[in-house]
């Protein structure tokens, strides 16, 4: 039965846990997200925080311990069925995909299985190919393609029923920069030109920052921050730049090790020549702390920068620290 | 309704071929070892019986050794058939097609049972040829077959349910589906008031087996069979294993989404 939603999310989550026969830990604690039409949620956070596991609830292959997940307004437990007839899936992981067929008899095979009529599946399936630039290589067995291709044609595969929700689990995961480059603008076209809302998650924080509109941090199963990239930036650099000193020589790793018992959250890139420290968040009072503590260790320091931080250090910030919003 | 599921049956077909196409020694080599077997079993007979091994009694032990080889192929294919998507991670994209689960697999259960009733059929042709035997055709024979494997798939059924959830289940496939041959009266007959006798009347090939000698060795009418008890026992075997297999796939398939375990191998 379809609920009618109170606005027009594709997805909906509502006080979603998830707890696993015989685990200790609860893998989803508690989260509530939505995700709109056109909309590309980056889904971040450290390994085994519950990304995977939120994807797979969403897609009805994990049933959720307590909480409502909807898809389209179809509920994922009571009908699944239904509600995974508006989604399409590439998971991290897995093939996806059957290595012995070339593309398009892959595409062909899951097209069938998801009931396209046989009359318009060839021309979607042309479509699609065409979309993901395997046009040229849509007779070749997909064993013999590269990582790339492989996740373009998962990416295809998923969306031969023209879903509207599609849920991409690490797409860009072992991917080489180009590759993973053609992948953000594919993904991109979906969502703007298609209007597609497409859920990602991810280790790059740069595919986040760049393709995103919004970004939801998940740590140890619990909601970090939930807001759009830039207001998250915004918020985080309101009151917290990041601070570079470049410091002459390479630090010794015991120094470095005090320094940040020190003060929390410094990082530190050693080199042959120099040492780069970067702390995303002190105020301009510690920052002078740390200078002095510098200077008092007869350290020679080059070059000291300040700038707003980067989606990377806010992450890691928040992670480490487990703050809630 | 009907023409969707015909076009997953196609669909299901069509990747068995391509499947076929890509391991094209494994049908010759399967094919092979199974025509030679039977030889080499039956001239092993041939020896045991000190020369009093009658043609009858070859074309019995031929019709058990089919019926078991079809049902080794499809309880092999179906479990492997399994454990192969779950392992490649293509199990959870046919989860995620937005059809009954279950639907595929009598999809799939179909095909397979297509493909190895075609082999099946090349081993007999050849083996009739080869031995000179003479088997009758009465009607019906194709229906009492059918039945026979439908158990069968039960019992597959029931090893993917479990496997879904207990991942180390699929190994013990072998070794059920060998056991078979030989606990079942495929190639000799069991003794009656034996013990093995009264547990192979509970497994699902006995009945069928024996129904199909007395049609194909005899020539036993189908009017004739369905007055046998024994083919409503079969009948009885078949709706029992069909149905557990059913359940228990079922159960499978719950408790591995709430284990989080449908791509786990």
């Amino acid at each position: 039965m379809r609920t009618k939603s109170e606005d027009n999310a594709f997805v909906r989550l509502a006080n979603v846990t998830k707890t696993y026969p015989g685990a200790k830990k609860t893998a989803v604690d508690n989260l509530s997200l939505a995700l709109q039409p056109g909309e590309i949620l980056a889904l971040l956070g450290p390994n085994g925080a519950g990304k995977t596991t939120t994807v797979k609830m969403i897609a009805g292959l994990v049933l959720p311990s307590s909480g409502n997940i909807q898809v389209r307004g179809f509920d994922m437990v009571q009908d699944r069925t239904k509600g995974v007839r508006q989604l399409g899936a590439v998971l991290e992981g897995a093939r996806n995909l059957y290595w012995r067929l070339s593309a398009r008899e892959n595409l062909l095979y899951f097209g069938s299985l998801r009931l396209v009529p046989r009359r318009d599946l060839n021309q979607r399936i042309d479509e699609l190919l065409k979309l993901v630039d395997l046009s040229d290589h849509q007779h070749i067995e997909v064993r013999k393609y590269s990582r790339g291709m492989q996740q373009k044609l998962a990416i295809a595969a998923a969306m031969l029923h023209d879903p509207n929700v599609l849920l991409l689990d690490e797409p860009t995961l072992g991917l080489d920069v180009q590759a993973a480059r053609k992948l953000e603008e594919t993904i991109a076209i979906l969502a703007r030109e298609q209007g597609k809302g497409i859920l990602l998650t991810t280790h790059t924080m740069l595919l986040a920052e760049t393709l995103a509109d919004r970004v939801f941090i998940i740590h140890e199963g619990q909601e970090v921050a939930f807001a759009s990239t830039q207001e998250l930036l915004k918020k985080f650099n309101g009151n917290r730049e990041a601070t570079e000193i470049r410091v002459d020589g390479r630090m010794a790793e015991s120094t470095i090790d005090f320094l940040q018992q020190m003060f929390a959250g410094v990082s530190a890139a050693p080199n042959v020549e120099t040492t780069m420290l970067t702390w995303p968040e002190p105020k301009q009072s510690r920052v002078v702390d740390l200078l002095k503590y510098l200077d008092e260790q007869d350290e020679i320091i080059l070059e000291i920068n300040r700038r707003q931080a980067k989606l990377e250090e806010v992450f890691i910030s928040l992670t480490e620290r487990g703050e809630k919003k | 309704m009907i023409a969707f599921f015909l076009q997953i049956v196609g669909a299901e077909a069509w990747r068995e071929l391509r499947r076929m196409r890509a391991y094209p020694f494994d049908f010759l080599a399967d094919q092979t070892l199974f025509l030679i077997g039977f030889l080499l079993l039956s001239g092993l007979f041939q020896v045991v019986a000190e020369g009093d091994y009658t043609k009858e009694a070859q074309l019995a032990s031929l019709v058990g050794f089919l019926t078991w080889r079809a049902a080794d192929g499809c309880l092999l294919r179906t479990v492997n058939g399994l454990t192969d998507d779950a392992q490649w991670g293509t199990l959870e994209q046919v989860w995620l097609s937005g059809l009954l689960p279950r639907l595929i697999f009598i999809a799939r259960s179909i095909v397979i049972f297509i493909s190895y009733v075609i082999r099946v059929l090349i081993i007999a042709v050849i083996l009739i040829i080869l031995l000179g035997l003479s088997p009758h055709y009465p009607f019906g024979v194709a229906l009492v077959f059918f039945f026979t494997q439908i158990g069968v798939f039960g019992v597959a059924y029931m090893i993917v349910g479990f496997h879904l959830v207990y991942k180390s289940v699929a190994a013990m496939t072998m070794a059920f589906s060998t056991a078979l041959l030989f606990v079942t009266g495929a190639l000799a007959p069991l003794s009656e008031g034996t013990i093995l006798y009264s547990v192979s009347r509970f497994l699902p090939l006995a009945a069928g087996i024996s129904l199909l000698q007395e049609m194909i060795v005899f020539g036993t009418s189908f009017e004739k069979i369905v007055e046998d008890p024994n083919f409503y026992w079969l009948l009885a075997t078949t709706f029992a294993y069909g149905i557990a297999g059913w359940v228990v796939m079922g159960w499978g398939q719950r408790i591995a989404r709430r284990h989080g375990s449908l791509a786990h191998y």
